[in-house]
């Protein structure tokens, strides 16, 4: 079911994706978009990131969009279709954009995933049903060896911490929503405040640039 | 339905926001590229993050931040589009040639 929703939607994406890019009306164009950035929520569910594709939905869908079209509604020309909106590199940007995209398919299709893996250290423990039921020998012995496996010091170090203060979790089974909650006023709590900064910065730069001239 | 096709799918969508970037004559079309390529590339991040490493959010936290910056970029994009099309009667992108010698 999950395969033929992914397979479903990705065609789908792609269709209109497509027609976003060459359809000669810049209104259905955005149209199509509008639909490509809504399967593409419907991605991130099938991924388990809920909460992306809430947000995916509201500022995309709901505000990007809206802004598009506000925007070809201004400028009045372009709601007719005799105007063309494509110039004529159609065949030089189809070999551009495939060539790029097929190279990058083929790094990414032989790159060895499986190694990737193995490489990242362990995460924070916000989901980690921590050692409630391992003595704390067999705790120590696995971190030592997860560690000469990472073969890294701070890695070690840090699990060592996180095992000699390894109060037992609350078992808590914390959501999507709940989890980036908690990040994002803990780890990333810098990103946060700067991408607050920068929202303001762009309301005021879009007003100042938008206005008319003799309105001070 | 695995990391790859999912790549798979985000490398296509990115191929095609290429395409409309270098094809459209409108200021809003290549907007709109650039909102399919910015997308694809959230697409990526929350693969990553599902398939290699579940228990972390960092993919997650990468693409909501993505998300905000690519809705800051619309909103001073379109009223630079909204600008000029009030100075120059025109949005399409070989009409602004005020600079060119």
């Amino acid at each position: 079911m999950q395969n033929f929703l992914f397979y479903l939607t990705g065609a789908i994406m792609i269709f209109c994706a497509i027609r976003a890019v060459t359809s000669p009306f810049i209104f259905r164009a955005a149209l199509y978009l509008a639909a490509t950035l809504a399967l593409t929520a419907v991605q991130y569910v099938l991924m388990q990131a809920e909460f992306v594709a809430v947000v995916q939905l509201m500022v995309y869908v709901g505000a990007v969009i809206i802004l598009i079209i506000f925007a070809v509604m201004l400028t009045a020309q372009l709601g007719e279709g005799n105007i063309s909106q494509s110039n004529k590199l159609a065949l030089p940007a189809f070999l551009v954009s495939g060539a790029f995209g097929f190279g990058l398919w083929k790094i990414l299709s032989d790159y060895d995933w499986t190694k990737a893996v193995s490489i990242i250290p362990a995460p924070a423990p916000l989901t980690v049903a921590a050692a409630v039921t391992g003595t704390a020998s067999a705790v120590t012995a696995a971190v030592s060896s997860t560690a000469t496996v990472a073969a890294t010091g701070i890695t070690s170090t840090a699990s060592a911490v996180a095992a000699a203060t390894s109060v037992p979790l609350p078992s808590i089974v914390y959501n999507n929503v709940q989890s980036i909650g908690a990040a994002l006023v803990s780890d990333y709590i810098y990103p946060f405040e700067i991408i607050g900064l920068l929202l303001f910065t762009a309301l005021i730069g879009a007003v100042l640039i938008a206005r008319k001239d003799g309105s001070q | 339905m695995n990391l790859m096709s999912t790549l798979t799918l985000s490398v296509i969508l990115f191929a095609v926001g290429i395409y409309g970037l270098l094809t459209r004559r409108n200021a809003v079309g290549l907007l709109m590229s650039t909102e399919l390529m910015l997308n694809s590339v959230n697409l990526n991040l929350v693969a990553f993050n599902h398939y290699l490493h579940p228990e972390a959010l960092t993919g997650q936290m990468f693409s909501l931040f993505t998300i905000t910056v690519a809705a800051a970029e619309a909103t001073v994009a379109l009223a630079l589009v909204v600008a000029l099309f009030r100075a120059r009667r025109s949005i399409m992108v070989e009409d602004i040639n005020q600079l060119k010698w």
